[in-house]
């Protein structure tokens, strides 16, 4: 009897369901800019932790490209060292990490010259038929987006991208933000990238997607019936999204000058936080009915008057100042920062978004470096009881109940509630309730990059950005960026939780910032 | 039985300072005092969160006791959970509880995971009173869910009870008493193929990648004489697996499984009737050889299991799949149930199980 591809089972009728229910199949990843930081901090280490954790079975393979005269031993050796330092679970036996670093490959070669590409094909294409897999390839741009047109094009001209929806043979791209610095550079990009990949195959990652938190947003939402109906107008009073950072630019001013805190972050993770936070229930779980409902609600967030964008827009640079008790010099001190350089290191940003859900609930965004201490936050606000029966003489005004979710830096969620404090008066207080990730669960969360590799490798789009998305992010960032001059640049010490503006954004409308 | 359990990494582990008598009012005070007492030692500055996720029953004999401790105590450092640990014991001169509330540092610092044992030794005698104090000391509103140890459930309003309280039910006996079947339970001796499970599962995902993907044509489990249960379910398992993709069963005598493009797979269990090493060896047979053998059987002390797949050789420990792992993953997932009840009913049909199994057919 001949057996044609046709009468073949392709699911394995024995996986496991149980435990480990989502492991990669077999695939090589090929990592541009392989001996750069974040290939070393952060994507070597992740696969680590996911192999550790029986999530990569054999066989696959990873192979770097960059331009240094490295070897696939050099490549071994510094990786070993890298897992070292920043492996999760550090590494249990050094057999088991010998045995993951020897999948580990380099090629050597200049993104803007085919010889490098024709090696890379060469060894891909070896690598699967030794291993007996198909081609299933993952490209990860860890390279600075300048590249990507180069890359791909490069990667186009020896044939290593395809553009099949195939399973048993797919191609896909991760690309690392920034997505472009301006509408029309992310129109280029994505352009570019359209032009080797379908937008099914781009995988734009956002770290902040991976975290546990940000994902629990929607689960904590959508999960648990007693939320949604309060999540709108008729019961919030009004959203605070911080991202702090207490840390200033570090050796990075080359890139962060030109780009500034409001491309930098707000285009980025805040506004993937604010979807999450601001957008209707999708239908289902899944990458198009999720996505679709995020590029819907930041269609629906206003463009603020360009006449009044100081109600609506703090823009701000640090001096120097005390952070944790240690000096810090100015923004315009930090090594290498042009001395007149106007670039903001703080943003705070009131948005409106027009819909039925959101009407009238503004949603405060701020986000700076230099700040007390590092923390990300989303606190919603909720509205005071419509009539209050308890006497207030002698206290201050009721505490509104807040729902806070802490997306870093230890992952948890709160609620403020009022309670009556034990004694003969009825004097109330506010206590909080905690619910902390690592506290609650005694097990650490998996990095935020092993969950989003894994996902790129398993062809789960759900938590990376789509185009419209990010260039519906674009198109606020723009318009807002379009009328940047009319704004003063004010400024704030270092150390402090912003310029005086931020504070009259919010008080302009009697409220406050939430204290972090 | 020994008092207290020690985990190692602990902070402040606090004990109650007496054996306390079977009385839930006793035992509820005890467990206040504890935890005032590790609030005033974590409390300030710091949250102690008091979250609880489960409630687990561990039971266990004089026999299987250091089994049963040892997973306590990994299920206590996994998650926050009130756990009861009841030791039916012969060699106990009275009955007795103590109390044991801890807290020790999570993944990220100034976490803290925090729980409470309460160890219960009874003598069978006394065994009646030990659900009843259960029942009310559980923690409302979370699953509660039972570990069996005891080879044979002797205890009959304990096991009554266990069946009753509990969501889910692990158990080391082969069968629970008849007479209660609705439950969720699931023996260990499942839990102890699952690396055997997995492997055959890597297996073929290694088989179906290649370039030239196939079902082997014939799967043959060899075993010693004691292992004949264990090798029976795996075969069931299979069986039942292929039968959800469109494999029915064309003879049974051998048992030959057909796809309906015509392929067909035929079954060996082979009893090798003097007994070996390794006690179960399992072969995919074609052209090219994939073979699993290990002991891997949780009364061994370090089960191992060999995978050989063409020229490669892989190695699986034991510690790889961790029991308390497994039991509070299966607090979430019902999926080892549901494969466990559809092995069984294969068996069932197939004939290829006696004894005990039978009365579940109904
Ligand atoms: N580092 C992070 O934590 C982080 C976090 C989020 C996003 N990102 C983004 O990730 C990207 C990479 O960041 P990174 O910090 O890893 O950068 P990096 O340390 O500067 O590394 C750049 C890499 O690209 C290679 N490269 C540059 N030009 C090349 C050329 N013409 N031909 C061949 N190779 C070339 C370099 O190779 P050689 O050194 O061998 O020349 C190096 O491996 C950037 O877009 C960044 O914005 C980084």
């Amino acid at each position: 009897m001949t057996e044609n591809a046709s009468s073949i089972d392709v699911v394995n009728p024995f996986a496991s369901r149980f435990m480990r229910t989502r492991r990669a199949g077999p695939f090589a990843i090929v990592i541009f800019g392989a001996t750069g930081d974040l290939t070393a901090r952060k994507l070597v280490p992740a696969l680590f932790n996911l192999y550790l954790d029986g999530f990569l079975p054999e066989p696959f393979s990873i192979v770097g490209f960059a331009r240094r005269d490295w070897t696939s031993e050099s490549f071994r050796n510094a990786m070993s060292k890298a897992l070292d330092e920043f492996s999760r679970q550090g590494s249990p036996d050094e057999a088991t990490k010998s045995k993951f670093l020897s999948h580990l490959k380099y090629v050597r070669g200049e993104f803007d010259q085919p010889e490098g590409f024709e090696r890379l094909a060469a060894t891909v294409r070896k690598n699967a038929i030794d291993q007996q897999r198909p081609l299933n390839l993952l490209f990860y741009l860890a390279t600075p987006p300048s590249a990507f047109e180069t890359i791909t094009r490069n990667l186009n001209s020896v044939n290593l991208v395809s553009r099949q929806a195939d399973d048993d043979n797919w191609t896909r791209v991760i690309v690392e933000k920034p997505f472009g610095h301006s509408l029309e550079s992310t129109w280029q990009l994505n352009g570019t990238l359209h032009a080797a990949f379908r937008e099914e195959q781009v995988y734009r990652i956002d770290h902040y997607l991976g975290k546990e938190t940000v994902q629990n947003i929607l689960v904590f939402r959508l999960g648990n019936s007693i939320f949604e109906p309060l999540w709108n107008r008729r019961y919030i009073d009004s959203i605070q999204i911080t991202v702090a950072e207490s840390i200033g630019i570090g050796n990075r001013a080359g890139y962060f000058d030109t780009a500034g805190m409001l491309r930098d972050m707000v285009q980025s993770h805040m506004m993937q936080v604010f979807t999450l936070i601001a957008m209707e229930p999708p239908a289902a779980f899944d990458p198009v009915a999720i996505r679709d409902e995020k590029a819907k609600v930041l269609r629906a967030v206003r463009l603020p008057d360009a006449e009044q964008l100081g109600d609506h827009v703090v823009r701000a640079q640090y001096t120097s100042g005390l952070v944790g008790g240690e000096e810090a010099p100015a923004y315009l001190q930090e090594p290498d920062v042009p001395s007149e350089s106007e670039t903001e290191s703080y943003v705070a940003l009131r948005l409106a978004v027009d819909n039925w859900r959101w009407s009238g609930v503004p949603f405060y965004l701020r986000t700076g470096k230099r700040l007390p201490k590092r923390v990300t936050d989303v606190a919603i606000v909720f509205k005071t009881p419509p009539h209050y029966i308890f006497d207030q003489s002698g206290c201050s005004d009721l505490a509104p109940n807040v729902l806070r979710l802490r997306i870093q830096p230890h992952e948890g969620i709160s609620l403020s509630l009022g309670a009556k404090v034990p004694g003969q008066a009825v004097e109330i207080t506010p206590v909080r309730m905690e619910f902390d990730y690592d506290t609650s669960f005694g097990q650490s969360s998996p990095e935020a990059y092993e969950r989003l590799i894994l996902d790129a490798i398993t062809g789960d789009a759900t938590l990376f950005a789509r185009a419209d998305e990010v260039e519906q992010a674009w198109r606020l960032i723009d318009h807002i960026r379009r009328h940047w001059h009319t704004l003063p640049l004010e400024q704030y010490a270092a150390g402090s939780w912003g310029p005086n503006g931020a504070e009259a954004l919010v008080a302009r409308e009697d409220r406050q910032w939430v204290r972090l | 039985m020994g008092a207290a359990l020690s985990v190692s990494e602990t902070l402040g582990s606090q004990i109650s300072e007496e054996v306390l008598p079977l009385s839930a009012e006793k035992i509820g005070g005890a467990i206040a005092t504890i935890w005032q007492d590790t609030h005033d030692t974590f409390g300030a500055g710091q949250s102690v969160a008091r979250v609880c996720l489960n409630n687990l029953i561990v039971v266990t004999d004089d026999e299987n006791h250091s089994s049963a401790d040892e997973l306590t105590r990994d299920l206590a450092r996994r998650q926050p959970s009130r756990i009861f640990l009841v030791c039916v014991s012969d060699r106990a001169e009275k009955s007795g509880v103590w109390v044991q509330t801890a807290c020790h540092v999570g993944s990220s610092p100034n976490a803290l995971v925090c729980y409470e044992v309460i160890a219960i030794t009874v003598r069978p005698a006394d065994v009646n009173a030990v659900a009843s104090l259960i029942r009310s000391l559980l923690v409302d509103s979370v699953p509660v869910i039972g570990v069996d140890f005891r080879r044979i459930m002797t205890a009959f309003s304990l096991d009554r009870a266990l069946i009753e309280m509990t969501d889910r039910l692990f158990v080391n006996a082969d069968a629970i008493p008849a007479a209660v079947t609705a439950i969720d339970f699931l023996p260990l001796r499942w839990y102890a193929t699952l690396p055997m499970r997995e492997a055959i599962a890597r297996a073929m995902d290694l088989r179906l990648n290649r370039n030239y993907p196939d079902m082997p044509i014939a799967i043959t489990v060899s075993h010693d004489p004691p292992e004949e249960e264990t090798a029976a379910l795996l075969v069931g398992w299979m069986v039942s697996r292929l039968r959800q993709h469109e494999w029915t069963i064309h003879s049974r005598q051998p048992l030959v499984l057909r796809h309906q493009a015509g392929r067909t797979i035929t079954f060996n269990l082979v009893d090798r009737g003097t007994t070996g090493e390794p006690p179960v060896r399992l072969q995919f047979t074609d052209r090219e050889q994939i073979t699993i053998a290990g002991n891997w059987l949780t009364q061994k002390r370090s089960p191992m299991l060999t995978v050989e797949l063409g020229d490669q050789k892989e190695q699986v420990k034991s510690n790889d799949y961790p029991l308390a792992a497994y039991i509070l993953a299966g607090t979430k997932d019902a999926s080892e149930f549901d494969d466990y009840r559809a092995a069984m009913a294969c068996l069932v049909d197939l004939e290829l199980i006696h004894g005990d199994y039978r009365r579940k057919k109904g």
